[in-house]
């Protein structure tokens, strides 16, 4: 088990390692919100037309 | 084949995506957390890399899933193309954001390794200038997708790219041992078994698998979303009709 220390420190590589996790979180993350956002966004423009198509007149 | 056709339903897909998402975003979930806590608490230091071989548990799987991703659009988009079958189109269109996420994290990541270990942050070396040509045709993909007033008429276009495309895929793939590069051969997928220690094979499968997951997971968000804005435009059409 790497003790807490060496591990922030990553022995003099910190500025290489913890900025690619970093990526990793920002990129993954990001695209989930966004994804998940356009689904949100979808439903409700999708509900609305539904309705929209209920209430004209045939 | 028959099961190709069952799921060119959207209802039935609808139905079945609904009850596996939850498990598949679980398993997401313990897959990252795991590998995480092994890459970065419970795996050694490399003797010659030293800490920098943590970069390997996102570098890799990334890569992998960057290959994955593609070569799932390229089949996807001869299916649609051949079959018509519509689910396999949306499944192109969803899973093309994904793979250009994980593209460019491999050529970021592969950059911040590669100047404490090679001394440079670029080298037009085989294996790095074919994922780069990689990532322009994901761009190129959505951007051609895009580009027509007529969605059936991007959907084709984009569809035959990203087919002819596929040839860069085995030209990533056996680059290393085709030419002289400065990236290592494979160490994981190569004949004789994985070259790598089990101390730090275990995080990278992790790794890998919760990478496989998350796309697999997302795919089903994305698909679910496509299918829904392709209803919407269909009812628009008819309203303006009326």
């Amino acid at each position: 088990m790497t003790d807490t220390y060496s591990i922030l420190s990553m022995t003099e590589h910190a500025g290489y390692v913890w900025p690619c996790y970093a990526l990793a979180a920002v990129l993954l993350i990001g695209l989930v919100v966004s994804s998940l956002n356009g689904l949100r966004k979808t439903r409700i423009e999708l509900e609305q037309a539904e309705k929209n198509i209920v209430r004209t007149p045939q | 084949m028959k099961m190709l056709h069952q799921f060119a339903n959207p209802t039935r897909f609808l139905r079945l995506s609904t009850r596996v998402e939850p498990w598949a975003l679980v398993v997401t979930v313990v897959c990252f957390a795991l590998g995480l806590y092994y890459a970065l608490f419970s795996s050694p230091v490399d003797y010659q890399q030293g800490h920098t071989v943590r970069i390997m548990y996102i570098h890799v799987p990334a890569a992998w899933m960057a290959l994955f991703c593609y070569t799932a659009m390229a089949v996807s988009a001869a299916v649609a193309l051949i079959w018509k079958h519509a689910l396999a189109d949306v499944a192109a269109k969803s899973t093309a954001p994904i793979g250009a996420v994980f593209t460019l994290l491999a050529l970021v990541t592969g950059s911040l390794w590669g100047k404490p270990m090679w001394g440079t942050w670029w080298v037009w070396d085989a294996r790095l200038t074919s994922m780069l040509v990689l990532f322009f045709l994901y761009l190129g993909y959505m951007a051609l997708r895009d580009a027509f007033d007529d969605p059936a008429r991007g959907a084709r276009a984009s569809s035959i790219l990203v087919i002819v495309g596929f040839v860069n895929v085995p030209i990533i793939k056996f680059s290393v041992d085709w030419w002289n590069t400065l990236h290592q051969p494979s160490s994981v997928f190569r004949m004789g078994g994985p070259k790598i220690h089990p101390d730090m094979l275990v995080p990278l499968l992790l790794m890998a698998a919760a990478f496989q997951f998350y796309y697999f997971w997302l795919l089903l968000v994305r698909m679910r979303r496509e299918l829904m804005a392709q209803r919407l435009r269909a009812l628009r059409h008819r309203q303006a009709e009326h």
